[in-house]
């Protein structure tokens, strides 16, 4: 009787990994080798049994997370996004291959830095102009259709129920509007922002400064929060009255936006960073909510996006960074 | 009708901002497969598919069509996973898998993947993460997930007799460290889970929207 097969021989055997010669005095033995052929029964086991765990479904929460990330990547991308748009060429398929014989410890560095990456197939966004006037119609609609009043009117309380005033009611400056604590989808953790609508009236010039001034109340010398867990943004413009809204609305929408939308566009734009400020308010006299969000190179974020923000669409009218310099 | 991948893709390129998140929600829990049962913990496998979306988003020119799109996902996926396992081998914190290892191996399992906290899945998850990233990317795919070996060779840009090769000398690896299950018959010829009767038959060409263009 010839010697027996090591199960590693006996595994590529089983593959047809084996020479001619050698394969065919493991098929001999084999055939009169009970032991050997419990081993290869085994062998055989050991693909059933990997076989056997389920395949896992996506997690909810990660789904939203890379969502987020790939919006944020093609706004970061699009020609009214900051940073650098140098034209990195990586080189078609450069990288791809041979995964297998790369040992390269940075073999992914262009998957996890955030500079650089091809932008020759960068997703064109609408006109800046054109955006606006899509959001503008989209709240003319609002105000007048099922969820009322998008206005915010004078005086310390919020909007007022029911009312289907035009949009131009939102032009009133120094008053403010919270709603309620929203989730976001957060580096997979849960994570909340509060909307509110300090009666702001962004300017393109003055973008940075309006939202520093506004960050700034709060209290804190860089202009930025402290980067800890949940923050109320309603809390902090010290001149604003807080005013929790109830809900005029069902509990369903801020400002005339649907919950729903709103967490999704910040869940969206964030991309799991932290925010800073979700205020729904104006751009150019136009309605617009600015998201502010924390960390990143280059410092903290400023995004206006226009009233079609939602978790499948940035809508981004224009954006800016907060860099730690000002 | 929903567009086949290389359409999607077309479209990305050419603006369309919708189109690879499109693309991503068609493949996600196949993709998802192959990070988390590559890297084993949930937090890794979400960083690392993250990761190679966001390459994939950015290059999606590098695209060439000679592959299925998902073939070329998967490769972008399976790179980015086995670039942190050998980030992980080469600096080792206990210097291998041991049974504290093994232990919260499990309990994250359990705690994040409720379907497959079976202690089968979590044996044979626990072995397979002592063979090499090698072995295990192959495993992985024409044994756990059911990949042919001719895509599991594309998707890891090697030949179809180096997958087989990786797949022996794996199983002949996991061999003595499932015994027990065998012996137990923990895990007889019909598998648990029930629609799989045997590894190997489970395409990716079987999905949805595959596109061979």
């Amino acid at each position: 009787m010839t010697r027996h097969v090591r199960a590693e021989a006996l595994a590529r055997y089983r593959e047809g990994d084996l020479g001619g010669r050698r394969s065919a005095r493991v098929r001999a033995h084999l055939a009169g080798c009970p032991r050997c052929t419990a081993l290869d029964e085994d062998l055989a086991r050991v693909s059933v049994m990997l076989a056997s765990a389920p395949a896992p479904v996506m997690p909810e929460q990660v789904t939203a997370r890379i969502e987020a990330a790939l919006a944020a990547e093609g706004a970061r991308q699009a020609p009214l996004g900051a940073g650098s748009a140098r034209p990195a060429p990586l080189g078609a398929g450069r990288g791809l291959r041979r995964p297998g014989r790369s040992s390269r410890p940075g073999g992914s560095r262009h998957a996890t830095g955030r500079v650089g990456g091809r932008r020759r197939h960068l997703p064109e966004l609408l006109s800046p102009l054109t955006v606006r006037a899509l959001a503008a119609a989209a709240a003319v609609v609002l105000a007048g259709g099922v969820y009322g009043a998008v206005q915010l009117l004078g005086g310390p309380s919020a909007a007022v129920p029911g009312s289907a005033s035009s949009a131009a009611g939102i032009d009133q400056h120094g008053v403010a509007s919270t709603g309620p604590r929203l989730a976001y989808a957060s580096a997979g953790r849960r994570a909340d922002f509060t909307p509110v609508s300090t009666g702001t009236d962004f300017q393109p010039g003055r973008l940075r400064s309006q939202v520093s001034s506004l960050l700034g109340s709060q209290g804190q010398g860089s202009g930025l929060p402290p980067a800890n867990g949940h923050r109320q943004a309603a809390t902090e413009p010290g001149a604003l009255p807080s005013a929790p809204s109830a809900s005029p609305l069902g509990s369903q929408s801020f400002q005339g936006i649907r919950f729903t939308a709103l967490q999704g566009c910040v869940s969206r734009i964030s991309a799991g960073r932290q925010v800073l400020l979700v205020d729904v308010d104006q751009y150019q006299g136009r309605p617009a909510t600015v998201v502010v969000v924390a960390g990143g190179p280059g410092g903290s974020r400023v995004w206006v996006v226009g009233r079609g923000c939602s978790r499948t669409d940035s809508d981004v009218i224009a954006q800016a960074s907060l860099a730690a310099a000002g | 009708m929903q567009p086949p991948d290389a359409e999607l893709l077309r479209r990305h390129a050419g603006g369309d901002a919708d189109a690879f998140g499109q693309l991503f929600l068609r493949h996600r829990d196949r993709l998802w497969a192959v990070a988390l049962r590559t890297l084993a913990d949930p937090e890794d496998a979400a960083d690392a598919l993250q990761d190679a979306m966001i390459s994939a988003f950015r290059r999606a020119d590098s695209f060439r069509g000679d592959s299925a799109v998902t073939t070329w996902l998967h490769r972008i996926v399976v790179n980015a996973c086995l670039d942190r396992l050998r980030r992980k081998a080469a600096r080792p914190a206990t210097g291998g898998t041991d049974e504290r290892t093994l232990d919260s191996l499990a309990h994250r399992r359990a705690a994040a993947d409720p379907s497959s906290a079976s202690d089968t899945t979590i044996d044979v998850m626990a072995a397979l993460r002592t063979l090499p990233p090698d072995q295990q990317a192959a495993l992985v795919l024409v044994d756990m997930l059911g990949y042919p070996v001719a895509d599991a060779a594309e998707v890891l840009g090697i030949s179809q007799g180096t997958v087989k090769s990786r797949c022996a000398r794996g199983r002949a690896r996991l061999l003595p460290r499932l015994a027990h299950l065998r012996r137990a018959g923990a895990v007889t010829g019909t598998a648990r889970g029930g629609n799989r009767s045997a590894a190997g038959n489970v395409s990716p060409a079987q999905g949805e929207g595959d596109d061979q263009s």
